[in-house]
């Protein structure tokens, strides 16, 4: 299974979303769910599940789900031909 | 016998803020209180005759020979047993203690060969010294009498050899064994002219339970205990210190050295995390760095089904660069990365990921620690702000309670476990976590006061049913928490872990762990005084180990234990210098220093010192490396000691994803698992050969210094620094201490780190810098690295991996005291003799159910693949738990484990998975497969070694 593959990436999402789960504040655990996608998830693998979502995939978990909103895939990286930034919708 | 260049002071050291003075021989000296008088006159430069005695080991009061005359104190007291005293006046020698020397030596040296001349301890013999200092002349004895001269040598064990016609019963590798080692081994036979040393039951030392660790070899005074090495090859003429490849203690040795070859590894006395002690493999273990199996010359081929050929370096650097050029030509920037491991010194590691970020382009690079102690790294950071062990191993002695969670210290860390169970057998209590019966639940003199057998896969819902006892039975330290951590993180926490759900009675059924214990165990940690927690892989390597691990933090932050020795967070790092290549920043996300590729302004930082720009995004993790190979994406990988194919999960989807490559380029000593698929192969150094630094899990920064040359013509460090001068990006380091001197320019918690001050004061822990301008042994203590400590909401989820009646035990993965990991190293060398082979252990329900007996072979199988495998029948395993080791690559162990991993780190669950275990009677596919390739493989490198020699 590719872990960049929408079952794979649905699979990581939702079990970072069952972590934040148990936060009670539901905008932390937006936040720490988007940012460790930012942080550590590749521009591949970050724009795969916005592309997931953009396309209608319902595999997500609720929370996961709305964190996506604050997955930002910007600018490419320096070196590389600079494309506009993408957020998903 | 000690190295051949320490000197011995008689006695231990002892710490006291009270200093005595006395006058010794008319010169007045100042020690601590506490400190024998023998060890006073060393350090006053007299040296007392002695054999019983040894600096490493508490005074025996024996032998007789370190008589001295104190004035008002009646007869001739020993001074090895004599404390000073304040104005006390010694006399070492006058006319009646040297006839009482003359005559106690008189008495060994009647029972003694006189074959000096052909002994091994010739020239280094505290005997012989004994019997020179005292002016022994004449055995007035004779030599007819009954003696012990006819009895034979035990050279049962491969590294020693006991020859009892030497010993003197001076008892010293009886309590090296119980004071240093813990083992209890070793015990003296029988009375007075019968009196022997006796291995266990008067067994050979192999049989014995002794575990070879070397510290009775070490403190023999006579040729009695020696090294086969020495014996074989005679004294050394001199010594270099440096520093063990093998686990996370990080022990001190002396290479004793003729030229450039080893005669034997020695336990540096002055060793700041081993403290002149050993274990098997740093000790013996070192047979691996001449091995005939080592690759000396470079190799190139263009498939992985060609044989090898053996070129020049600059061939091999050339096809290497040119090829992942190519690659990046055609397939982009990021479809190339690398790997570095623990074997690589700090300063290695920090080449490596250099050329990646600076040469390659991107941050396609990552390390060992992914799939051991990566969610300690995420986990700690998040909780306390620092990506590290809390305490240094002394820290144990001032502790109360010791609360072991899936760890096996005695197998693991056994030099730190030797520190360890002397604290536990001076009253200290133990709780351990762990689903086996480890050694330490119960050891001579030792028994855990809790032996929480819990259910692979529950450990949050264990610390989680801990802490519920904590918070609602009134045990948590308010005013620590309330002064040094977040009060709302604490409160959110708090309210959490009081549910009902995480009650030691509702998580009962989940665990396995009764009720009454869960709660009488979490009492004893918060209330029975500095409780200090030691935690390893069966911690980390589980879907939930970053969760853990901040659940272990909020377990110490409540109770009030970090910040002071005795206490605190301590993650096992089990390798040398796995904590070194985290903090080099061997990592797709973090630089040096654990700071995040996107952070502005510390990119800014490293790319005006190195001159390029540098990409802001985090790169590839070995998982995904494999990954993005299966998707045609990632086609060129440099791995510097690192073997993937063996020691990273599921290794059919590993393999295949190696094979997608175009170009793998391994350095390293052999022909490893990850080699075979290789199409470059740079022969690499052993720590023998390098120079530069490791980090123990202290993080303890510690030389390794070359005691030959490397053998292969060129440092690691300097074959990177070829590939990236090749690549296009220069280096042009002279010393791999410049390389250290860069990275404490850019490295806030290294800016005081350098080779000249790890000279000076032994060993170094960071953060090392303006603030902690010697160092820091203890972290947080005045405040937490990020400020205030934060407590993480740590929910139980339950690991995908299931049992089910297809798959119903649960197979769990652990190590063995005598092979090191992969077992690269320590199954070129004699270690094979105490494990030869992996086995499936079970208890013995499960192998009745099953029709199985220990030596059987049985077929292992999971939802990832089939291996075989000889059974062992045993009840340290649970029923429904299955254990083996990894360190033979035929058993395919990682086979059948899964691609299930952490949530925040991707560290692969190697603690959980389902399996089911059959008797069979052959062979698995997989491995028929495997020897089939093995077999193809090793022909191809022996064509290049046929062309080699015409």
């Amino acid at each position: 299974m590719s872990s960049d593959g929408p079952e794979q990436i649905v699979r990581m999402a939702n079990d970072i979303g069952n972590f934040f789960r148990a936060e009670p504040d539901r905008k932390v655990a937006l936040d720490g769910i988007s940012n460790h996608i930012n942080k550590f998830w590749t521009r591949r693998m970050r724009q795969r599940l916005l592309d997931y979502v953009a396309h209608g995939g319902n595999e997500l978990d609720e929370l996961p789900l709305a964190a996506v909103k604050l997955v930002v895939v910007a600018a490419a990286p320096v070196g590389q031909p600079a494309t506009p930034a993408v957020v998903a919708k | 016998m000690i190295s051949i260049e320490e000197t011995d002071l008689g006695t231990p050291h002892r710490e006291s803020e009270k200093l005595v003075t006395l006058t010794i021989d008319g010169t007045e000296v100042t020690v601590p209180a506490g400190t024998s008088v023998m060890r006073a006159a060393a350090l006053a430069g007299t040296k007392v005759p002695k054999l019983c005695a040894t600096e490493q080991l508490e005074a025996f009061g024996s032998c007789r020979l370190c008589l001295v005359q104190i004035e008002g104190m009646k007869g001739l007291p020993a001074s090895c047993t004599t404390l000073v005293g304040e104005g006390m006046k010694v006399t070492t020698q006058n006319q009646k203690i040297a006839e009482i020397r003359r005559g106690v030596m008189e008495l060994y040296i009647s029972d003694h060969p006189l074959d000096c001349l052909t002994c091994p301890a010739n020239g280094h013999c505290e005997l012989q010294e004994m019997a020179g200092a005292v002016g022994l002349r004449e055995v007035r004895y004779g030599y007819e009498g009954e003696n012990h001269l006819s009895l034979g040598k035990d050279t049962s064990n491969p590294y020693f050899t006991f020859d009892a016609s030497k010993c003197i019963v001076c008892s010293r590798c009886v309590r090296a064994c119980e004071e240093q080692q813990g083992t209890f081994a070793l015990t003296i036979q029988g009375r007075g002219f019968e009196s022997k040393v006796s291995p266990s039951q008067n067994e050979s030392f192999m049989d014995s339970e002794c575990v070879s660790c070397g510290a009775c070899v070490q403190a023999c005074p006579t040729a009695t205990l020696s090294e086969k090495s020495l014996i074989e090859k005679g004294q050394a003429e001199h010594s270099i210190v440096t520093t063990c490849a093998y686990c996370g203690v990080g022990c001190s040795f002396r290479a004793e050295m003729k030229g450039e070859e080893v005669v034997r590894m020695v336990p540096n006395k002055d060793g700041h995390a081993n403290h002149g002690h050993s274990c098997v493999k740093g000790r013996f273990a070192i047979g691996y760095a001449t091995h005939k199996d080592r690759i000396l010359k470079p190799m190139i081929r263009a498939n992985i089904s060609d044989p090898w050929r053996e070129v020049s370096w600059e061939e091999a650097i050339n096809h290497a660069s040119s090829e992942f050029k190519r690659i990046q030509a055609k397939y982009g920037r990021d479809s190339i990365g690398g790997i570095t491991s623990s074997r690589c010194s700090n300063e290695e590691t920090y080449l490596v990921q250099k050329l990646i970020r600076a040469g390659f382009g991107n941050n396609n690079v990552d390390t060992c620690a992914r799939v051991c102690h990566s969610p300690t790294g995420y986990g700690l950071k998040q909780t306390l702000g620092e990506s590290a062990g809390t305490q240094d191993f002394d820290s144990v002695m001032k502790s109360d309670v010791i609360f072991v969670i899936g760890a096996n210290p005695t197998d693991g860390h056994p030099v730190f476990a030797s520190q360890m169970k002397r604290r536990l057998r001076q009253g200290a209590k133990l709780i351990v976590a762990d689903p086996r019966r480890i050694d330490l639940v119960k050891s001579p003199h030792i028994e855990a006061s809790y032996h929480l057998k819990l259910f692979p896969g529950t450990n949050v819902a264990l610390i989680n049913s801990l802490a519920h006892v904590i918070v609602t039975e009134g045990l948590v330290k308010e005013d620590f928490v309330r002064a040094r951590c977040e009060v709302d993180s604490f409160e959110k926490w708090r309210d959490f872990v009081a549910l009902e759900r995480n009650s030691p009675e509702a998580m009962e059924p989940v665990t396995g762990v009764p009720a009454a214990e869960i709660r009488a165990a979490a009492r004893l940690y918060a209330t029975g005084g500095n409780g200090a927690i030691y935690y390893g892989l069966g911690v980390t390597e589980h879907s939930q180990g970053s969760t853990m691990v901040m659940g272990i933090a909020n377990l110490a932050m409540a109770t009030g234990n970090v910040g002071r020795e005795g206490v605190g967070v301590n993650p096992l790092r089990g390798q040398n210098n796995v904590q070194g290549s985290c903090d080099m920043g061997s990592f797709p996300h973090e630089f040096p220093g654990y700071r995040h590729v996107s952070d502005n302004t510390v990119r800014h930082l490293f790319e005006t010192t190195w001159g390029v720009t540098l990409q802001n995004e985090p790169g590839l993790r070995i998982p995904n490396m494999f990954e993005a190979a299966l998707d045609g994406e990632f086609k060129g990988l440099y791995l510097e000691g690192e073997d993937i194919a063996q020691s990273d999960p599921n290794t059919q989807h590993v393999t295949a994803a190696l094979s997608a490559m175009e170009c793998i380029v391994v350095q390293d000593l052999f022909l490893n698992e990850t080699a075979k698929f290789a199409h470059v192969f740079l022969p690499g150094s052993s720590f023998l050969e390098k120079d530069g630094t490791f980090t123990n899990a202290e993080r303890r920064i510690s030389r390794v210094r070359k005691v030959m040359e490397p053998k292969s013509g060129y440092a690691d460090w300097e074959i990177t620094q070829l590939l990236s001068n090749a690549m296009g990006y220069p280096m042009n380091y002279k010393h791999p201490s410049e390389i250290m001197d860069e990275i404490a320019k850019l490295t806030p918690t290294f800016t005081g780190v350098s080779f000249k001050k790890i000279d000076e004061m032994g060993s170094i822990q960071w953060p090392c810098n303006d603030a902690h301008p010697n160092g820091t042994p203890t972290m947080h203590v005045d405040e937490f690295v990020r400020g205030k400590g934060r407590f993480l909401v740590t929910e139980y989820v339950p690991t995908r991996e299931k049992v089910n009646a297809k798959f119903p035990l649960i197979l769990t993965t652990g190590r063995i005291l005598s092979q090191y990991n992969v077992g690269a190293q320590t199954r070129r060398t004699e270690n094979n003799q105490w494990h030869d082979e992996d086995r499936i252990e079970m208890h013995p329900h499960d192998a009745e159910e099953r029709g199985i007996k220990t030596d059987d072979w049985v077929g292992v199988r999971s939802r990832a693949g089939e291996t075989v495998l000889r059974a062992k029948v045993s009840d340290r395993v649970q029923p429904g738990v299955v254990y083996t080791t990894f360190h033979f690559p035929e058993s395919g162990a990682n086979v059948i484990t899964t691609d299930n991993s952490d949530w925040a780190t991707n560290c692969p669950e190697y603690k959980v998975t389902a399996v089911q275990a059959t008797r069979v009677s052959q062979p698995s596919e997989w491995q028929k497969r495997f020897r089939t390739f093995t077999e193809t493989q090793e022909s191809l490198l022996k064509a290049a070694e046929t062309v080699s020699v015409k």
